[in-house]
């Protein structure tokens, strides 16, 4: 067993290069939180040109193929980026790119070679942002229920629906979509993946305002969006996995977004609660004494057992191992603790945890955005109940046979 | 990172595992609540397959395991559930290696207890650890009339103590302890099994015991603290193994039990109870692996350490819970075997010290080491500004 990362002196030497380019690139007061539309629009620029040098170098997506734009690292070297890029305060992309992420691994599984080289390079490179579309107001929880459809017309195909809680602010380049290419009626049978151009005329984004900020990342202000499509003429080569099996391939995406795509960085929420009593002892919370160290043990414990948990998420799909129900099961977890986690915080800071105001307002209004994201967080990605399913079939349970993990790698 | 078992660690377990399965399971289900929990094959094979040696320094006559290499043996027989005598002595090997301890009671003790020809627990550390601070311990240790001192007092509660032929009992006086050595059967001592969920434990009355100087040691609250921490990590994988077999029992349970013509694990409110069960083992068990490894490798572990420890004891507590529910009725017969689980996770869950007292301990290393690398980077960030400063003044 080993849970530490060994280090060999070229990798130490890529992390001294690493850490002295990101000391060099990375913009300050880059994860300072946003205020006003202009910053948060000013922060989302340099983000992308930070995201664009980065992909130049490989290091935007570096487990990702060179062939196709990515950083071909392995698993100990972009360990490496993702622990420098941690200590800025970021993740890598450093902006949201949920359709990058999931659509990009999705191609690389069910893509034929042209799409991966047309489609690939600019995601890994960081010329493109782009969103994922999947949720519709009848399909939730119920994703084989989508109704956007994709009729074949000559060379491509039309789409037509509404998608909702999409993105994040600052528009995107590429919508990653799933919509209906068959009848109703073939549920599981009747769907299929598109990667749009998100300028194609027919495409309509209004903003979805929901009470958490849901930004480019922490500390940013941002909102979701609900994407409209009227006769969306798509090129058939723009169809990933093929017509009518796209419940196939969204085994990929959702295993991805399910919990395989583990991050295995500490808890910077926690960072800034512990730099908190370190500071000011108990008095800086709005409890006694042992009844802050008795929640900052829970918050700590829950923590720490979220991040071994992703550990072991990340180390088997690096390892190539068979996932079962590892994914779902962190993402649950991270969930219900993300919950439950805004009582506890409350309960020790007291008012000053439900307050952004810059004077009153815990932890540079971390605490309060947490308060917000903790109840928001609770349903992107599947609920807590789906998650629960998800891992019920895995076991097996109730004499069935067991489910399999959707191929991520 | 490579979180797999070694080859080696692998064969340790599955030798553990064949024992447990082939010759525990099923006489555990059927032991009476009035019984030792003691079986003289069970000791032999333990003595015989080198498991008795694991906790032991190599110094002294033991294997020299590794902290994780006695811990996916004890998992295993958390697993059985083996009575807890291999830990409880495990625990015992720890308090031997404390700085303070006489060398000659090493030299004595460790070798007999590695091949199995002594047991020696310890009693009196639960009441010292558990959040309680020892002010209700009712022991006192007195000077005797002549040369050497006299031990009374009693122990509400100490494993195996009255299946031991050596205790060694802690007396705590403020910050330090008293170990007093004392021998089944010496004048004055007295050991009752408890009845009832805590298994095989027993009251110990102490009437007066003479015990010569040689027989008592002063060790720090602090040197016990270090050298209990691997023993903590073996309870937490005892707890570990139970909670894995809790948790096949319940998943077999949810395919071959019918209500309402269809296996009850098809019932999503049945599904969330395995799933607890599910989550809270593998806390529990990647809580203890990732402690493990820390102190295998010497990094810091205290932290890790109390929080597998409460990780895995309220984990095999709720995941019992958990269990009962999939199972209803047939759960609470004996026969049955989930309540020889139940009442291990009940008797674990404050050997060594309650999940409160860890977590209290827990977040205490956690903000003295986070203070420390503050303080660390802070020296570091002064000592390269006044360089830079000193480099400038020199340049000027």
């Amino acid at each position: 067993v080993d849970f530490g990362m060994q280090y060999t002196p070229e990798q130490q030497a890529f992390r001294a290069e690493v850490s002295s380019w990101l000391g060099e690139h990375v913009p300050d007061g880059l994860n300072a939180r946003t205020t006003t539309p202009e910053d948060s629009a000013q922060r989302y620029r340099q983000r992308r040109e930070l995201g664009r040098q980065l992909g130049a170098l490989g290091w935007l997506y570096p487990r990702a193929p060179r062939q196709y734009g990515g950083g071909g690292l392995d698993f100990d070297a972009a360990l490496v980026l993702d622990e420098e890029v941690h200590k800025h305060g970021l993740d890598l992309p450093p902006y949201y790119d949920s359709g990058g992420r999931f659509g990009s691994g999705t191609i690389l599984v069910w893509g034929t070679d042209e799409q991966k080289k047309q489609l690939l390079p600019p995601i890994y490179t960081g010329q493109v942002r782009t969103w994922q579309l999947l949720s519709e107001p009848q399909a939730g929880s119920d994703l084989a229920n989508a109704r956007t459809s994709a009729i074949r017309d000559g060379t491509g195909y039309v789409l037509n629906g509404q998608k909702v809680y999409v993105g994040s602010d600052h528009g995107a380049d590429r919508l990653w979509v799933i919509a209906m290419t068959g009848r109703a009626e073939d549920r599981h049978r009747n769907l299929a993946w598109f990667m749009v151009d998100a300028d194609t005329p027919g495409i309509e984004i209004r903003p979805q305002y929901l009470m958490s900020t849901v930004g480019e990342g922490e500390g940013d202000l941002g909102h979701k969006n609900t994407v409209y499509f009227t006769d969306v003429r798509v090129p058939a080569d723009r169809l990933v996995g093929g017509e009518n099996n796209g419940w196939k391939v969204a085994s990929t995406h959702l295993e991805m977004e399910h919990g395989a795509m583990a991050t295995i960085g500490r808890d910077r929420f926690l960072g800034r609660l512990l730099d908190r009593y370190l500071d000011g002892g108990a008095t800086a919370f709005a409890a006694d004494e042992d009844d802050v160290l008795d929640v900052l043990a829970d918050i700590y414990m829950t923590s720490e057992l979220n991040r071994i948990l992703a550990l072991r998420n990340f180390w088997m799909r690096a390892s190539k191992q068979k996932l079962s129900y590892e994914g779902p099961q962190a993402m649950y977890l991270k969930k219900v603790s993300g919950l439950w986690l805004t009582r506890a915080v409350a309960e020790i800071l007291g008012s000053a945890a439900l307050t952004s105001d810059e004077v009153h307002g815990a932890m540079g209004g971390f605490a309060e955005e947490q308060q917000r994201e903790g109840i928001v967080n609770m349903h992107p990605g599947a609920t807590g109940e789906v998650h629960k399913l998800i891992i019920a079939r895995r076991l097996g349970l109730g004499s069935r046979a067991a489910e399999q993990a959707g191929t991520v790698h | 990172v490579d979180l797999s078992l070694s080859a080696t660690e692998q064969e340790l377990a599955a030798s553990a595992r064949a024992f447990v399965e082939s010759a525990v399971a099923d006489q555990v289900r059927q032991l009476a609540p009035d019984d030792p929990g003691v079986r003289a094959s069970w000791h032999r094979t333990l003595a015989r397959s080198g498991w008795l040696s694991l906790p032991v320094p190599a110094e002294h006559g033991g294997a020299g395991a590794t902290a994780l290499q006695t811990a996916v043996v004890f998992e295993q027989f958390g697993r059985g559930p083996l009575p807890h005598l291999p830990l409880v002595s495990a625990t015992a090997a720890g308090l031997l290696t404390t700085a303070g301890i006489p060398p000659h009671w090493r030299s004595e003790l460790l070798p007999a207890m590695a091949e199995g020809t002594v047991t020696c627990v310890p009693a009196g550390l639960d009441q010292a650890w558990a959040g309680g601070g020892g002010a209700d311990l009712a022991l006192r240790l007195e000077r005797g009339a002549g040369h050497g001192w006299q031990l009374s007092g009693v122990v509400p509660a100490a494993a195996f103590a009255g299946s031991a032929d050596e205790l060694l009992v802690a007396v705590r006086e403020r910050d330090q302890f008293r170990i007093v050595r004392v021998r089944q059967g010496d004048p004055g001592v007295s050991a009752r099994l408890l009845s009832g969920f805590l298994a095989w434990n027993y009251e110990v009355r102490l009437d007066g015991v003479p015990v010569p100087d040689p027989g008592v040691a002063s060790v720090t609250a602090t040197d016990l603290l270090q050298s209990l921490r691997p023993a903590m990590l073996w309870t937490a994988a005892y707890s570990v193994g139970g909670c894995a077999r809790v948790l096949e029992m319940s998943r077999a349970y949810c395919d071959q039990r019918v209500q309402f013509g269809q296996p009850i694990g098809r019932f999503q409110r049945v599904q969330d109870h395995v799933i607890r069960i599910l989550n809270l083992a593998d806390q529990a068990r990647w809580g203890l692996y990732e402690a493990l490894w820390r102190f295998d490798e010497g990094l810091p572990a205290a932290a890790s350490t109390h929080l597998a420890k409460a990780a895995a004891s309220e984990g095999y507590w709720e995941s019992a819970n958990a269990a009962h529910e999939v199972h209803a009725g047939i759960g609470s017969d004996p026969l049955f075997g989930l309540a020889a689980y139940t009442r291990m996770a009940r008797t674990l869950l404050h050997y060594l010290g309650s999940p409160r007292w860890h977590k209290r301990q827990m977040i205490r290393a956690v903000l003295h080491e986070a203070g420390t690398t503050r303080a660390d980077a802070a020296t570091t960030c002064i000592a390269q500004t006044n360089g830079t400063v000193a480099a400038q003044s020199a340049a000027e």
